[in-house]
Parts: C-alpha cells; sequence; structure tokens
C-alpha cells in the first residue's frame, strides 16, 4: 500500500498499553499511507483505537512496535530536538476547544505560542501572522486578541486552536473529534472552515470521528476501526454505497437519517465492544456479527484488497454475496 | 381546555418560565413555553445547547435550586394538578414514581457506592411499598427487561462494573422500577456510543409501547429525535419556535430555524466535500435577549419587522403545527419521501 506520493506512511504499527498490570494492545499492526494533500477519515466506536492511532503519529506516546514515516523520515529514529522541527509540521487538535487552551492567557499569545517556541523574536512580525490566521478562521483579530478563552463560546475556541495549528504552516494536521462537542449549527461551520484551511494552505487532514456522517463529509477516504484493527478502507463514496464489511455496515444503520423516517432503520448491532484485554479469537468483530461463521473464530482475516483501492478485513464480505 | 376530565392531557405545560439570577443578571433560560402531552405519545424537545430544553425538563419535576436564584412562573399540570404549586413533599411522592427522569451521564444518577440490585429495589420498596422478597424478584425483572443478561448474578454488582450503555439500561430500570406514566429522557445516549445509542432508544421504545408510558425525548439530533417521537418541539433560546407531528416537521418545516437546523447537519445522502449550510453566528445571549424574533440575527430571511417585534405561536390550516415566524417558509414537500 505504499503509494509514492505518501506525506506519511504507518507500518505494522502497534501501540501497547498497560492496564492493572496486564499489558494490551490499543491499537495491532496497523499500515496505511496518507497521501498529500487527501482527508483520510478514521470512524469507529471508542475504544477501537482511533485517537490512539492520532496520537501515536505525532509521538505522544511513541509506537510500540512499528514505524512511522513523515515526509520520508523515520520519526522514531529522530531525537528529540530533531521531533520538536518535525511536530511544527504536524499538528493535532482535539475535541474539547476548551481544555485545550490555558485559561489564563491571552488569545495572541495562546496562537502566538509556536511562534515563539520555535525561536521567532521579532515580536511585530509575531502579531502580524497571528492577526492573519486569526482572520483566516474567521475570528476578529481586533476584538479577539486580548481577550481569555472563557470569553469566547466553544466553537470559537475551536477556531482559535485550528488558528494556532495553522501558524506554523503545518503540512499534515490530525483532527481529533474536533466537532464532537460543538452543536449542529457550529459543528457545520467548523466542518466547512477546515476544508477552506486545507485549500488555502494546501494541508493533507487525518481526520478522527465516531460519527459516520461528518466523516464522509469531508474525507476521501476512509478507514473503519474495530478494536485496535482496521476493518474496512475505502473511498469515501464507496464505502458508504457499497460496504463490505459488517461492521461498516452495522454502523451506517444506526445513522438516523431524516429522510428515512417512519422506516425501520433494521436492527441495531448487538452487545457491545469487547475487552481489549481479551479479544476475540480470529475475527474481532465475529461475537456481534450478524453473518459470523465457524471460520470466523478459527481463522482471523487477513485486510486484503477486494476492489481497486477497497480494502476489508472480512471472510464473508457483504458485497461477495451479492447483497 | 376543561381540566379534571378524561379529555384532560397528562401533562400541560402553560406560559412556563425558568429564570436564573445570576451575578452578571437574569439569563431568561426558559421563556414562555406551553405544550401538551397526552397520554402513551412522545414528544421530542429538539434544540441546540443553551436553548433551554434541560432547563425545561428539570423545571416539570422541580429539581432546580431551592437557593431563590431559580424564578419560575407559569403552571405544569399533570393530571390536572398543577405541580409548582404542590408542597415539596408531595412533588416527592410524584417524581420517580409517576414522573421519571433518564439523564445524559448514568453514573451521575447511580449512587457508586451502592449495588445496582439495592438501588432497584428501593425503589419499589420505597415507592410502592414492596415487600422485600417480592422487590428483589421484581428487580430481576427489570433488569432482564432493560436487555442486561445475567440479570440475578448482576444485582450484585456496583455500578462501575459496567459499561456507559450498561449503567444507562440500569438507570432505565431505575426509572421504570416506580411504573411512571411520564419518562423524561434527557440526551439519554449522547455520552454513548453510536452502536449503544441505537440499542439504547429501541429499548426505550420498546418500553414505551409495553407500558403505553408517556415520553419526553430532549435531544440536541434532531435525526433521533425524528426516528423515535411523534410529534417534536423546537425550541430556541428558551422559546418554542415550532411544534408539531414528527412527520409533518421534517416534511414541511415553516420556521426557519428548524430548516436551518436540518440543514446544517451533514446527510450521508450527499457525497462528499458537499457543503454544509451553516447557520452563521451563535444563540443570543440569555442574559441580553432581543426583542424581536430570538433567531433573526442569524435568519437567512429576516426583515426589519423580525428584530423589532417577536412574533407569536401561530397556525395556519392545521392547528396542530404551530410556529413563531412572521414570514414563515412555503410549504414544500420534501424530496425525498
Amino acid at each position: 500500500m505504499n503509494a509514492l506520493n505518501a506525506l506519511l506512511s504507518i507500518e505494522d504499527m502497534t501501540v501497547e498499553y498497560t492496564n492493572q498490570g496486564q499489558r494490551f494492545a490499543a491499537i495491532s499492526d496497523i499500515t496505511i499511507d496518507i497521501a498529500e494533500g487527501e482527508t483520510l477519515g478514521l470512524v469507529g466506536e471508542s475504544g477501537c483505537g482511533k485517537s490512539t492511532t492520532g496520537r501515536a503519529i505525532i509521538q505522544l506516546p511513541a509506537p510500540t512496535m512499528g514505524k512511522v514515516t513523515f515526509e520520508g523520515r523515520d520519526l522514531s529514529e529522530l531525537n528529540h530536538e530533531e521531533m520538536r522541527q518535525v511536530r511544527r509540521r504536524l499538528q493535532i487538535i482535539f475535541q474539547d476547544p476548551v481544555s485545550s487552551l490555558n485559561p489564563r492567557r491571552k488569545v495572541k499569545d495562546i496562537v502566538a505560542e509556536p511562534l515563539v517556541i520555535a525561536g521567532m523574536k521579532d515580536a511585530t512580525e509575531r502579531e502580524r501572522r497571528v492577526r492573519e490566521v486569526l482572520e483566516a478562521v474567521g475570528v476578529d483579530p481586533d476584538t479577539a486578541m486580548d481577550r481569555r478563552p472563557h470569553q469566547f463560546s466553544g466553537g470559537q475556541c475551536q477556531r482559535i486552536c485550528i488558528a494556532r495549528a495553522l501558524i506554523m504552516e503545518p503540512k499534515l494536521i490530525v483532527c481529533d473529534e474536533p466537532v464532537s462537542a460543538l452543536d449542529v449549527s457550529v459543528q457545520a461551520q467548523i466542518l466547512n472552515l477546515l476544508e477552506d484551511m486545507k485549500e488555502r494552505y494546501g494541508l493533507t487532514l487525518l481526520f478522527i470521528s465516531h460519527d459516520l456522517a461528518v466523516v464522509k463529509n469531508i474525507s476521501d477516504r476512509v478507514a473503519v476501526m474495530y478494536l485496535g484493527k482496521f476493518c474496512e478502507l475505502a473511498d469515501s463514496a464507496r464505502i458508504y454505497e457499497a460496504p463490505a464489511h459488517p461492521y461498516t455496515a452495522g454502523l451506517m444503520a444506526t445513522i438516523p437519517d431524516l429522510s428515512t423516517i417512519g422506516a425501520d432503520a433494521g436492527p441495531a448491532l448487538i452487545g457491545e465492544i469487547p475487552s481489549p484485554l481479551n479479544p476475540p479469537s480470529g475475527c474481532r468483530f465475529r461475537t456481534r456479527c450478524p453473518h459470523a461463521q465457524e471460520r470466523c473464530a478459527a481463522e482471523e482475516p487477513e485486510f486484503r484488497q477486494i476492489e481497486s483501492g477497497h480494502h476489508v478485513a472480512c471472510h464473508f464480505p457483504l458485497t461477495e454475496q451479492g447483497s | 381546555m376543561d381540566s379534571e376530565t378524561s379529555a384532560s392531557p397528562l401533562l400541560e405545560v402553560v406560559d412556563l418560565y425558568t429564570h436564573f439570577d445570576t451575578p452578571r443578571g437574569v439569563a431568561h433560560a426558559v421563556d414562555g413555553v406551553s405544550f401538551r402531552l397526552e397520554r402513551g405519545r412522545t414528544l421530542g424537545i429538539v434544540g441546540e445547547s443553551g436553548s433551554g430544553k434541560s432547563v425545561l425538563s428539570r423545571t416539570i419535576i422541580d429539581i432546580l435550586a431551592k437557593d431563590g436564584s431559580v424564578l419560575n412562573q407559569g403552571e405544569v399540570r399533570f393530571e390536572g394538578r398543577d405541580l409548582m404549586a404542590l408542597p415539596e413533599k408531595d412533588m416527592r411522592e410524584i417524581r420517580g414514581r409517576e414522573i421519571a427522569m433518564v439523564f445524559q451521564d448514568p453514573m451521575s444518577s447511580l449512587n457508586p457506592v451502592k449495588k445496582i440490585g439495592k438501588q432497584i429495589t428501593e425503589v419499589l420498596v420505597k415507592r410502592l411499598g414492596m415487600p422485600g422478597a417480592e422487590a428483589k424478584r421484581r428487580a430481576v425483572e427489570l433488569i432482564e427487561s432493560v436487555g442486561i443478561p445475567d440479570a440475578a448474578q448482576q444485582l450484585d454488582r456496583f455500578p462501575m462494573h459496567l459499561s456507559g450503555g450498561m449503567r444507562q439500561r440500569v438507570a432505565i430500570a431505575i426509572a421504570l422500577a416506580g411504573e411512571p406514566k411520564l419518562l423524561i429522557a434527557d440526551e439519554p445516549t449522547t455520552a454513548l456510543d453510536v452502536t449503544i445509542q441505537a440499542q439504547i432508544l429501541d429499548l426505550l421504545r420498546h418500553q414505551q409501547v409495553e407500558r403505553n408510558m408517556a415520553v419526553i425525548l430532549i435531544s440536541h439530533d434532531l435525526g433521533i429525535v425524528a426516528q423515535y417521537t411523534d410529534d417534536v418541539a423546537v425550541m430556541y433560546a428558551g422559546q418554542i419556535v415550532e411544534s408539531c407531528s414528527t412527520e409533518e416537521l421534517i416534511r414541511r418545516p415553516r420556521m426557519p430555524y428548524t430548516e436551518a437546523l436540518m440543514n446544517s447537519a451533514p446527510n450521508l445522502a450527499d457525497p462528499p466535500h458537499t457543503r454544509l449550510d451553516a447557520i452563521p453566528g451563535l444563540p443570543p445571549n440569555l442574559l441580553r435577549v432581543p426583542g424581536g424574533c430570538r433567531f433573526a440575527e442569524r435568519c437567512p430571511y429576516a426583515a426589519e419587522k423580525c428584530s423589532a417585534e417577536m412574533p407569536a405561536l401561530t397556525h395556519d390550516d392545521d392547528p396542530s403545527h404551530i410556529y413563531a415566524c412572521w414570514y414563515p417558509l412555503e410549504i414544500k414537500e420534501a424530496v425525498s419521501a
């Protein structure tokens, strides 16, 4: 899966944590490329490892095994100082914009901080850059610069977080549930803003979310995660038209859709996500899968390509059953 | 509306105001809300944060602070009795018995240091006066009915041993224990994963039908409300701005805010990178609500009159479809039937 124009490559990455003395893998052995200029959506339920993946990319913490290559450099081989340099080009924004901002500092200082850390001494130039990014994200610098985060709404705080991420002119931004804490009307503003910023600054995005409709809207490709592994990866339009993995199909059936009011959305997925401390044998989804058979418990399905650009980890993908 | 007859609805809220006296001024959280709910019906209340939907539900069951910072006015008539006029002693009889509530965060409504069996039997013994042994049997049934496996074993567990979805099931079991006529579910699935959300909402619907219980489902998610309710009220800045049957609202919204709420959410049917119709700006500050229509500032159709004069709730041919707008949207059939 090594594309020539991959900005970021993840190879056989595993992240392990210890819980009450027991080691377990939050993500196991995942491999994926993110092409320059694309938006890759990463979707799944809590505990599936999507946020862990986002953090492992920026080496917070570094993966236990495997390799992350960014702009051709293996991040695990960089020393602290080199990693600091790289991190400017590799930014992250989080779900809760208010707690991501230091409540005691003024907006202009928060947004300028990356520049200060990078050693930019010229205060006038710093202020010019802060104004520029604030304007770009739709925050009026004249009224906002001297205020503190609590004087802003959640949506405005997320704009400020985006401004802070943009000021170092990053190549890639990991967006970890950036709109989940926002009201729908504000969520739409932020999603539109991310699209605009992507265009204006030539960004590549890894967009992590539990919300399939949001992910479909913003992504070029979508990867679905379950219990630390990918179960499906395809173009955004494709995965929603013809989901091949029963988990993807099940997730999609749970989305209330205004155009199908009154229609029965079909049975909800049964059960809950199993503990990563003790994942099921074979296919990890089999305990909740309506199509599971003996083979699913015995043998772990390979993450294989079923069509150009469409990968699935399932012994019996839905698209091959003619359904 | 004649009260005390079979024609009186289960719940009737009349011109209800809940204001908070804060150091920075008076916040108009609920500002003149009226609605009625018949027995066995499901009403959705939808709105964004700060619209007053949760304060409204807390006013109905009277659990807001009693320190004088909450200013109430209006009537909450439950089976003809005005709950606002009831002494706390009588209200306690109604809460958890006649009207039960399920909250967003099940952990905050469960006692963390009490076994879940005990938390359920407590309701049965105290509220229904059931003998202990019978209460225990009933608790097992309740736990089973909310879809928790191995019910008998679960009674001895503490909330911390359960997943978020299972905790919410326990919270629902406790709410159902008193056999309420009305269940208020305030964002019951917002803290849960999407697959668990569908399970919990299906469970609520199943229980609602089985018990012929009335439900108020409060949510920020119009999609959820649309899927699970008979009628819906849209709240904005402390007021109901549109109310009708759920199907009618989705097909023929009249209030521009309702339309904007529908269009701002990404739609699965649209291709990737479809530009979203975001609503510009923010809801008004509840400390300083504007004099005219509260949505005027963000409304694409607003005219001068809108910011000058507050539109009252009105209706056209269909008296069950009310809306507060000077220039309502043309009636148009939704594209997708």
